[in-house]
């Protein structure tokens, strides 16, 4: 097998992604998420180019007016180290290089426009779920919360329930 | 209680925010070493070809949430607390159909928003596009919770802060074995179907997967060790179930009302709901938090003779976990938002003409109320002799200290 394909057990790999999760826990109180930075991201990326949009938006001003910036938040911070964590994560393992990772059966372009449409659709689920795989599924999960239980099902049959329309792209 | 360490949150906030990147970083090159950082990986959960999402999901799930237990039931962390704490409130449908469409953006995009992350961090051009997808979706939704319609869908259903141990009323390592059982089926399940997978596909293509069963099979070990933890986790007393069912005494919006009226000072209301519906209209001095917000308000440091009025879209089902270091008394709204509605903003029922003088200073009172909040036009008592009202003196401190 080529050295950029080789991967840790996951099991072993599993394991160690919970007690990262039981430390958040543990430490902080709190989860490890990624969309909740995402929205905050969106809200502020709006400040620059229409504020006004914010200004008359109320789920977007109370994360922009809380005292302090809205990019000031623990989960921005905890996302920054998963995007580090990632980067030296690839290139430790000799698999840290610039291009589209795509299935045999489509073109680059159908592939970024496909991974676009594909994560607005998250988006708009994770507000609406309060969360996604790693804070709501992962986090809620670990806490037997009954809403992350429904949430985590639900993935996997969206997930199963359209993966026969979409096989072309991952041939 | 030790943990969690409440000042990361507050005083020393900073500190917070380093461990925060530091516990970001251990997640995020843990996911890329799983392979997570690959969209062709991820897929292939959905194919049956390699189900490593599913193995490294339940692996996680069942060591946090092992951990969990045991320190909790060694008394180092309260464990209803720290669960509110960590988990958001449940909403039934917006998490149902949430998580459906989370699993189609999933199949569609190759990645989930944390592993779009570590993708775009690998150098991977799609995981960056899926992210941006991600953020403009975000912004979308926030435009449609405008629309009454949706801003209803985002709170249908809701159930408060909802434990399935709770909800069936069994002890919480009870539930933590039968999931920990059931990780375990999952995962001999997903070895078989691979195996089958890759049989069929043999001779196509090289196997994706071949790990060593030594592994395999220790892993499994420390699974059934925690599993059989758990059953003696079930012979230690339940200390932390007792703090949790601390009672909230309910304040009738009547009172309510008399008391903003006439001691504004006294109270401090938090109202729960979201930001949008409590643009539209909110009760008198009141202040708008959402759940997870709560522990930043510092509320151990808050004046205990001040009573705080929680106020839920509907009747409060249990005190949310951040109210737990208020030191003062703790009331929630009877009825909710639904009930101060219908009471304070609603038109009041004309009074009958034989109705008695206490329901004509009701019907006074409610109709001066919904004429202040709600912009009515004050009616007249019916049924002369006009009244003015007058507030009759409390007797009782209404839950307020006096």
């Amino acid at each position: 097998m080529e050295r950029s394909e080789r991967f840790w057990n996951p099991y072993v790999a599993g394991v160690m992604l919970g007690l990262a999760l039981l430390a958040s826990f543990l430490v902080m109180g709190r989860s490890l998420g990624a969309s909740g930075a995402a929205n905050r991201l969106s809200i502020a990326a709006a400040q620059v180019i229409a504020p006004s949009v914010v200004d008359a938006n109320a789920s977007m001003t109370a994360l922009a007016h809380e005292g302090r910036g809205v990019l000031d938040d623990w989960l921005v911070f905890e996302v920054l180290g998963v995007l580090l964590g990632g980067m030296v994560g690839a290139y430790s393992a000799g698999r840290f290089r610039f291009g589209v990772i795509r299935g045999a059966g489509v073109g680059v372009t159908q592939r970024l426009a496909f991974a676009f449409a594909g994560g607005m659709l998250m988006g708009l689920a994770a507000r609406a779920a309060r969360g996604c795989t790693s804070g709501q599924a992962l986090g809620g999960g670990a806490v037997l919360s009954v809403g992350a239980w429904i949430f985590m099902i639900s993935v996997f049959a969206g997930g199963y329930a359209f993966a026969f329309f979409l096989r072309r792209q991952w041939r | 209680m030790s943990f969690p360490f409440e000042a990361l949150s507050l005083s020393q906030r900073e500190l917070g925010l380093i461990v925060g990147v530091v516990l970001g970083f251990v997640f995020g090159f843990v996911l890329e070493r799983a392979g997570f950082g690959r969209a062709t990986k991820l897929a292939a959960q959905f194919y049956l070809t390699d189900m490593t999402v599913l193995k490294v999901m339940f692996s996680a799930i069942v060591t946090a949430m092992g951990g969990l237990l045991v320190v909790a039931g060694l008394g180092l962390t309260d464990l209803p607390a720290i669960s509110q704490s960590i988990a958001s409130w449940t909403w039934i449908w917006p998490m149902l159909i949430g998580g459906f469409v989370l699993g189609a953006g999933f199949i569609v995009s190759g990645y989930c928003p944390g592993t779009a992350i570590v993708s775009a961090g690998s150098g991977n051009v799609d995981g960056m596009v899926a992210f941006a997808g991600v953020v403009s979706g975000s912004f979308v939704y926030n435009l449609l919770l405008e629309i009454p319609a949706v801003a209803k869908f985002h709170t249908s259903g809701e159930l408060g802060p909802a434990f399935i141990h709770e909800l069936i009323g069994v002890p919480a390592p009870v539930v933590g074995v039968a999931v920990v059982l059931m990780a375990i089926g999952a995962f001999i399940g997903s070895e078989k179907v691979e195996a089958i997978v890759r049989r069929r596909r043999a001779g196509e293509e090289p196997p994706r997967t071949a790990y060593e069963s030594r592994p395999r099979r220790f892993a499994f070990a420390t699974f059934l060790t925690l599993a059989a933890l758990g059953v003696v986790l079930l012979a230690l007393p339940q200390r932390s179930d007792a703090r949790d069912a601390r009672p909230m005494t309910s304040i009738p919006s009547e009172e309510l009302a008399k008391l903003l009226i006439d001691e504004p000072w006294s109270l401090r209301v938090i109202d729960f709901r979201p930001a949008t519906d409590f643009a539209a209209a909110r009760i008198p001095t009141s202040e708008n938090v959402s759940a997870e917000k709560l522990r930043e308000l510092g509320l151990e440091y808050a004046d205990p003779s001040r009573p705080i009025v929680i106020v839920t879209a509907g009747p409060a089902s249990r005190m949310p976990a951040g109210l737990a270091t208020f030191r003062g008394e703790v009331l929630a709204l009877d009825g909710g938002w639904a009930a101060w509605k219908s009471f304070a903003l609603d038109p009041a029922p004309t009074p009958e003409p034989d109705a008695s003088a206490s329901e004509r200073d009701l019907y006074a009172f409610r109709s001066a109320l919904s004429a202040s909040l709600a912009g009515r036009t004050l009616e007249a008592v019916p049924a002369a002799p006009a009244r003015s009202y007058a507030p009759k003196p409390r007797t009782t401190g209404g839950g307020c200290n006096g």
